[in-house]
């Protein structure tokens, strides 16, 4: 009898199971999500649809972009979901695109947004895009291709800032900038500094490379764009590395930092540099990223923002000498950090 | 209370066919042996003619000897010649039918109430081949076949120790089959042999076919997916079992033993295990492992994930799986328990069906299931694939089919309506399940958990022969037999 | 069929210990403690381990004084109860939080009632090789994300303090519970293993095994997350989120799975030492009937507390764990001299 009743269950389940939850068929898969501002919010969702096809191996995919808007982030949200007849399914972004006007303010706000809601992740990779809601219209027409290309940012190794650095209290953090262009390539541009959410900085080329490095985010090999009083190069990097070491010096303390690596190819108006022209170059490549880390170090680390994490190095020397000097506010003056570039050639 | 033999030949003969009813198989020849009225008696088909009658001649042939009676015929027949006699006599009824049945000829002497067994037997049986399971590449290929006696001998001649014990027992009140206990009385407890062969007697069962009969009326517990007691074709494993202090017991007419206790961690080893290198025989157990969880739990994963969590799916098998869910009537988990049990069919009908169109089957099933299902939108491919490896990986094991075929379509339930939660659920359900049972007293997850001395040595890795044998594997070593197995 | 050995000690220190180590996965409600920065959490670890030890010590020796009474079982069942409900609260809150298809909460509770009377059902002793399997899982799920991370661990994100004995009280009096965990032991090896020496071997490498697994988890949080470690509400989750191998970027989902078994395992724990006390308050009690009072009755507290009274059943809670701690100190002594 016992048996007959867990039986019954069984079957009652059974037969009423998919009455009322749609399959994975009936998901609409997100791809990206575009946020921007300008007098109300608009979101945009790339998402992919698949044809049906009993034979996977046939099935195609096809792009659309859904939209919405609102005073809000959650009436855009939800203007942008309903659009759609059936469930939109977040599960495989990881990649928020934030408009040229959300960058200029209320960019950490709606990070904690996104944080929260089931729409984002943790580990989302953000960017900024030079493109505009409309603008990214245009281009999902033309299909699959911009959908290769937005596929193509994870895989990049560019400087890359996840969701849940953008969501401290203090609304610090490096927002990586991407430009799109009407040819259909993506390139990373630059990098915006934010301090108390507001851009207070964008770095591109050198100091863009230099971030990166200081973040330890760089490979085996990077490649540094450097404009010297009589050129403009391009140094390829191998195993660039960088050296941190705190030293007491009296009743303060210097944090040096070094730069070491080994440059292999240099490139400039005229083309390849040789050996002899490079040997000649360095001094002066080294003097202009000393002189350029110097520009980045003060708006890196200062009361209110810490980017590359300077600070832990000054407390784990000595932490009474370290708060002392963040009283006072010694901590954050130039001569509190020592930047060298000691580049050799390969 | 059995009827002795009577002194009057014909009322013994009339009784004998009176008890097998006549039948037509029973073979009662009255003879003159030495001027005394005798009957020869046997079964057609059990016992041999031939043979009979060189016995007889050779009696015949002695001319100097005169009994005067029955008695003495008996006696003489008993005591003085050199005919291939059993040594107990018949004396009753109940003896003569077991005689008979096993056999041999029995010789009714008018005036004796005793009977003479000749050991003619000359049954026909299945002889001595490789089994059909349980493959190897090295070591013997030998199984066991359907004869007990042939089996035991298979045994004896592998283990040559003195210790080697074999006991019979009667089981079966329709059919009174034979069984035989095996133990290796310095090494298998005394008490559990007990225990089993009291258990044994005490069966109260109308027929005894196969060792598998026996197993509910020795094990213990409530119901579990997985048996206490393990099977086996080969006399080899069997001896190996006797060698690390196990009890094997052997039904008549049956070529599959019956080894008590009995470990989950056992159904993935198998006879090369020992034959190869160590590192790949701990690599093929990895394997067989592997296979075993796969089996059981991709089709139940594969149905969750593609209803509640898909995010799990790589991207580019996301909206192929997608496509193809939008494209099938099903839902994906009726779909899935649709395509095991059509797999079931197909497996099942193979197996039953003679062999000159058995391979007619895997034709209909991969044209069917395989395309035009696919092609008429009816399955998915994504489905298919996932069922059809799952099924291959069960072949792997194929001493726990039976609890994984039904596992893994109640994985699918689970999965299908309550999404992962509901194969955790499962999943721990299961895990209670082998974890609470206690194969004869000794925990069935031993030795990995309670953790012993063989987990390492002989349990998902294989050391070396040389490690290996400085310390045999015996099972009263094991920890954790806090449960009495009475 | 073989001698009883000492496993049986060995087996149930794993059960309490898997049952503790769930805290450091799916955070006990109530507590609501936020994550705090890697070196005041392992100073906390410590603290509240020593406390644990001491807890443990003193209760020890009171083996069998908890249930002799009416009124301590009393006050003990009313305790599991509440335990029971709460860690069911926060079960299916931490499921919904890290699922995004949602599970109905009464499809949760059927699953986890199902599934903690079936192992009511199969024994302590089931229950205690299934935790073993699922601790060596979670090692060995702990060592993988540890792996995946590894890339993203910087010494940098640490967030060195200035230390002081106030600071780090203060720190591990707002992280410190009483679990009923504690008294569960004392009891269950009362009933299995009067051998007081046993105890004390067993329980350190318990208490060792969860100050480990807690200032792993807080040290690699902090070295993966920064200062936003201390920001998440479940931090452990969202590293497990952020780390890959090779082409499996979805590893948490592995995680998850192995911290709800724990969970699993937990609540078990709980229902077992819930009908122990049911049929020892009431042994009159016959076939089925303790547990359909376990059901109704947490599924009452559930039904009162969850979303409502959750931070109140907790002060509950332990309010009446430390007063029946207190009563377990005093009243059996003086009920010894009665007898006496």
């Amino acid at each position: 009898m016992k048996q007959v009743k867990s039986l019954i269950i069984l079957m009652f389940f059974i037969f009423l199971c998919g009455c009322t939850r749609g399959g994975i068929g009936d998901k609409i898969i997100v791809k990206a999500i575009l946020l921007d501002k300008s007098t109300e919010y608009t979101v945009r969702l790339l998402v992919i649809k698949a044809t049906p096809s009993a034979d996977a191996g046939n099935a195609e995919e096809s792009t659309e972009l859904l939209e919405g808007s609102g005073a809000n982030l959650f009436e855009a949200f939800q203007q942008a979901e309903t659009s759609y007849t059936g469930d939109v399914f977040y599960g495989q972004n990881e990649l928020l695109l934030i408009g040229p006007n959300l960058q200029q303010g209320d960019l950490f706000s709606s990070c904690r947004y996104l944080a929260k809601n089931s729409s984002g992740r943790p580990n989302m990779a953000i960017y900024g895009i030079d493109l505009t809601a409309n603008q990214i219209e245009e281009f999902v027409k033309n299909g699959d291709v911009f959908l290769n290309h937005i596929d193509q940012i994870s895989q990049q190794n560019w400087y890359k800032t996840f969701l849940y650095q953008m969501t401290n209290k203090e609304e610090n953090g490096i927002l990586p900038l991407l430009h799109y262009d009407s040819e259909g390539s993506i390139q990373q541009t630059g990098l915006k500094i934010y301090e108390q959410g507001k851009p207070i900085a964008q770095w591109n080329d050198t100091k863009e490379s230099l971030a990166t490095l200081l973040n330890a985010q760089a490979g085996n090999f990077q490649t540094v764009q450097l404009d010297l009083p009589t050129d403009s190069i391009v140094l390829d990097l191998r195993t660039p590395k960088v050296f941190y070491q705190c030293k007491q010096q009296g009743t303060t303390l210097v944090l040096q930092i070094r730069l070491i690596g080994h440059i292999q190819n240099i490139f400039g108006e005229n083309g390849l540099f040789s050996q002899d022209e490079k040997k000649e170059i360095l001094d002066q490549i080294n003097q202009c990223i000393n002189t350029i880390a110097d520009e980045m170090i003060p708006i890196a680390f200062t009361p209110n923002v810490d980017l590359f994490s300077f600070q832990s190095w000054f407390f784990n020397q000595n932490q009474r000498i370290t708060e002392q000097m963040k009283q006072s506010h010694a901590l954050y003056q130039a001569d509190a950090i020592e930047f060298s570039s000691e580049l050799t050639i390969v | 209370m059995t009827q002795p033999l009577r002194p009057v030949l014909q009322q013994n003969i009339d009784l004998l066919k009176q008890m097998f009813g006549n039948s037509i198989d029973l073979y009662a020849k009255p003879v003159k042996v030495m001027g005394i009225d005798c009957c020869l008696c046997m079964f057609e088909g059990l016992s041999t003619i031939e043979r009979l009658w060189v016995v007889m001649l050779d009696m015949l042939s002695e001319q100097n000897i005169h009994p005067q009676d029955g008695n003495q015929l008996f006696s003489y027949i008993q005591t003085q010649t050199d005919l291939p006699l059993e040594s107990v006599p018949v004396e009753d009824f109940e003896q003569l039918r077991v005689r008979l049945t096993s056999g041999a000829t029995v010789m009714l002497i008018d005036g004796c109430c005793k009977a003479v067994v000749l050991s003619t037997q000359s049954m026909q049986f299945r002889s001595v081949q490789e089994p059909s399971g349980e493959g190897n590449v090295r070591g013997s290929h030998e199984g066991f076949c359907d004869l007990l006696r042939i089996n035991i001998s298979l045994v004896r001649r592998l283990i040559r120790k003195e210790t080697l014990t074999i006991e019979t027992v009667m089981c079966g009140q329709r059919t009174q089959t034979e069984v035989a206990i095996l133990y290796d009385r310095a090494l298998a407890s005394p008490q559990f042999v007990q225990a089993i062969r009291k258990k044994i007697e005490n069966i109260q069962i109308p027929i005894l076919f196969d060792t598998s009969y026996l197993a509910p009326f020795l094990q213990k517990g409530s119901f579990s997916f997985f048996q206490e007691v393990g099977y086996t074709e080969r006399p080899v494993t069997a001896c190996a079992k006797i060698c690390e202090g196990k009890v094997v017991v052997m039904v008549n007419g049956s070529p599959f033993v019956m080894i008590l206790p009995y470990f989950f961690n056992e159904h993935f080893q198998s006879l090369d295990d020992y034959a190869t290198k160590a590192y790949f025989a701990s690599f093929i157990r990895v394997l067989k492992y592997t296979a075993f969880f796969l089996a059981v739990l991709l089709p139940g994963l594969f149905v969750s994930i593609a209803e509640y969590t898909p995010e799990l799916f790589p991207p580019q098998l996301l909206y192929k799986i997608a496509s193809a869910e939008t494209a099938t009537p099903l839902p994906l988990f009726l779909e899935m328990i649709l395509v095991i049990i059509l797999l079931e069919i197909i497996r099942e009908a193979g197996l039953r069906l003679p062999k000159p169109i058995g391979h007619s089957v895997s034709l209909v099933a991969a044209v069917i299931m395989g395309d035009a299902a696919v092609k008429a939108g009816i399955l998915s491919t994504p489905i298919v694939i996932t069922a059809a490896m799952t099924t291959i990986s069960m072949f792997v094991i194929p001493s726990l089919y039976e609890p994984a075929t039904v596992l893994r379509i109640l994985f699918v339930l689970a999965g299908g309506l309550f999404g992962p939660f509901g194969i955790l659920g499962l999943l721990f359900l299961m895990l209670l399940s082998i974890s609470g049972m206690h194969s004869f007293g000794l925990p069935y997850t031993s030795p990995f958990v309670p953790w012993g001395n063989g987990a390492l040595r002989d349990g998902i890795f294989r050391i070396s022969w040389k490690e290996l044998a400085q310390h045999p594997f015996d099972v009263n070593e094991l920890p954790g037999g806090t449960e009495k197995y009475e | 069929m073989n001698k009883s050995i000492r496993i049986e000690a060995k087996q149930l220190a794993i059960l309490m210990g898997a049952s503790l180590l769930t805290d450091s996965f799916i955070q006990p409600f109530g507590r609501e403690s936020t994550p705090q920065s890697a070196q005041l959490g392992i100073f906390s670890f410590a603290i509240e381990m020593l406390v644990f030890a001491a807890l443990f010590r003193v209760l020890r020796s009171k083996n069998n004084t908890i249930l002799q009474t009416k009124t301590t079982t009393a006050l003990f069942l009313i305790i599991t109860l509440l335990s029971v409900a709460l860690e069911i609260i926060q079960g299916e809150r931490f499921y919904n939080y890290v699922m995004q298809s949602k599970l109905s909460v009464g499809a949760f509770l059927g699953i986890v009632f199902v599934i903690g009377f079936y192992g009511v059902y199969s024994g302590l002793d089931a229950l205690s090789r299934t935790a073993a399997m699922i601790v060596a899982l979670t090692i060995f799920s702990m060592f993988l994300l540890i792996v995946s991370i590894s890339s993203q661990l910087r010494f940098t994100n640490l967030q060195p303090a200035i230390l002081n004995l106030k600071t780090i009280a203060n720190s591990a009096i707002s992280q410190l519970y009483l679990p009923p965990e504690l008294f569960f032991w004392s009891i269950l090896f009362a009933n299995s293993d009067s051998n007081q020496k046993n105890q004390s071997s067993h329980i350190a490498p318990v208490l060792g095994l969860l100050f480990a697994a807690g200032s792993l988890f807080s040290l690699i949080g902090e070295m993966t997350l920064g200062y936003s470690y201390q920001q998440q509400e479940h931090p452990l989750f969202t590293i497990a989120r952020l780390g890959g191998i090779s082409v499996f970027r979805r590893l948490d989902a592995l995680h998850v799975s192995v911290w709800l078994l724990l969970f699993l395992i937990k609540v078990t724990v709980y229902l077992s030492m819930l009908i122990l006390l049911i049929k020892k308050l009431f042994p009159n009690l016959k076939n089925h009937w303790p547990y359909y009072i376990t059901v109704t009755s947490v599924l009452g507290i559930f039904l009162i507390a969850w979303s409502q009274a959750e931070n109140t059943a907790y002060k509950l809670q332990q309010s009446l764990l430390a007063i029946l701690f207190i009563l377990a100190l005093v009243i059996p002594t003086k009920q010894r001299e009665q007898l006496q």
